[in-house]
């Protein structure tokens, strides 16, 4: 074989020859791809954008007051508040449930107005026999004479023949 | 480069911080709008991007060490804002990533803000198809104006696997184009 008639001195990349083909074909294939993206922006869009950006920065290095809702004298508010209406509610209560001072009368007419549906026997329930013992009835409601209107009235006659 | 450690300077310095900060919105606002639209898609969200992500960028400025070239952390900050806006709004609509692009490119065709044709359609479906990653490459190196060495730093990636990554990212475009007439 004949020597080479020169020596250049050139030297290539290590493996350059082994991958020129892959990216010579590489490129011609991206050749072959669109070249514009379509991406459009709007008119002054550029020239807006400074201005927005450093507006931005301003607010952020100067943030809005914000005012602290649990402030020691919002707490102390709400709290003297809270405490008003505790008592205003608690005297409430306590007049309307309070019946020691309704008059004894009051409510006998207000029972004898038949405004409540009371039977006799849930009084008797409520009363001891001692308390049943010291009941003292009006006599006028039992006068002899009533008391034979009534019997004549009212009694089976049956009731006697069968004692 | 030594304009660059100026504009740092001044944006770390309180006295110039505005005034240096407004000429980093001008001279960077357009680039890194394009870069984060490639990714959200919409120009409604990419505004509310763009704004996040300069907010962001005043906010971290002096934290900013120039390890790196002052718009490559930029450009990360815009990546790193635009992938978790696009994963906020997927979790608030209980839908994966996949899915909420895919309705975010069906939105294409009645977008005012979108001239593109059924291939440019065609072309956003197939990028979409491809793994997170990749996406992102793709659109980098394709859409704007990139070297490999610049998106290593952006992307913390080597060089060859950015390489490999965006010619596999071609290939398979190339093969949903073909393979898709309709769309």
């Amino acid at each position: 074989m004949k020597s080479k008639k020169h020596k250049h001195g050139f030297k290539v990349p290590k493996g350059y020859f082994q991958n020129f083909e892959e990216q010579l074909f590489a490129k011609i294939e991206e050749k072959q791809l669109p070249q514009q993206s379509g991406f459009q922006v709007p008119s002054d869009y550029f020239k807006k954008v400074e201005e927005t950006i450093m507006k931005r920065l301003i607010v952020s290095k100067n943030p809005p007051k914000v005012i602290n809702l649990f402030s020691r004298r919002t707490i102390g508010y709400a709290a003297a508040i809270a405490a008003c209406a505790i008592l205003i509610f608690s005297i409430i209560n306590h007049t309307t449930t309070n019946f020691n001072n309704i008059k004894t009368a009051s409510i006998e007419n207000y029972i004898n107005d038949r405004n409540i549906d009371i039977d006799s026997y849930d009084v008797m329930g409520l009363l001891n026999d001692t308390e049943i013992n010291d009941i003292s009835f009006g006599t006028q409601l039992f006068s002899d004479k009533n008391l034979e209107e009534y019997l004549l009235e009212n009694m089976d006659d049956t009731t006697f023949l069968n004692e | 480069m030594v304009e660059e450690e100026v504009l740092v300077t001044a944006l770390q310095s309180p006295q110039d911080k505005e005034s240096a900060f407004r000429s980093l919105v001008s001279q960077y606002k357009e680039r890194l709008y394009w870069h984060i639209r490639k990714i959200v898609l919409n120009h409604d969200d990419t505004d509310d991007v763009l704004q996040n992500t300069f907010i962001k960028i005043f906010k971290n400025i002096d934290a900013f060490k120039g390890d790196s070239k002052l718009y490559t952390w930029m450009y990360r900050i815009a990546t790193n804002e635009s992938i978790t806006f696009i994963n906020k709004r997927a979790k608030k609509a209980n839908v994966t990533v996949g899915e909420y692009n895919d309705a975010a490119i069906n939105n294409l065709k009645s977008d005012v803000y979108f001239e593109g044709d059924i291939i440019q359609l065609k072309l956003q479906k197939a990028i979409a198809g491809l793994p997170e990653k990749q996406q992102l490459v793709f659109k980098m190196k394709y859409f704007e104006y990139h070297t490999y060495e610049e998106l290593s730093e952006i992307l913390d990636t080597s060089v060859g696997g950015l390489k490999s990554n965006y010619h596999i990212a071609v290939k398979k475009i190339t093969e949903f184009l073909k393979t898709n007439e309709t769309f």
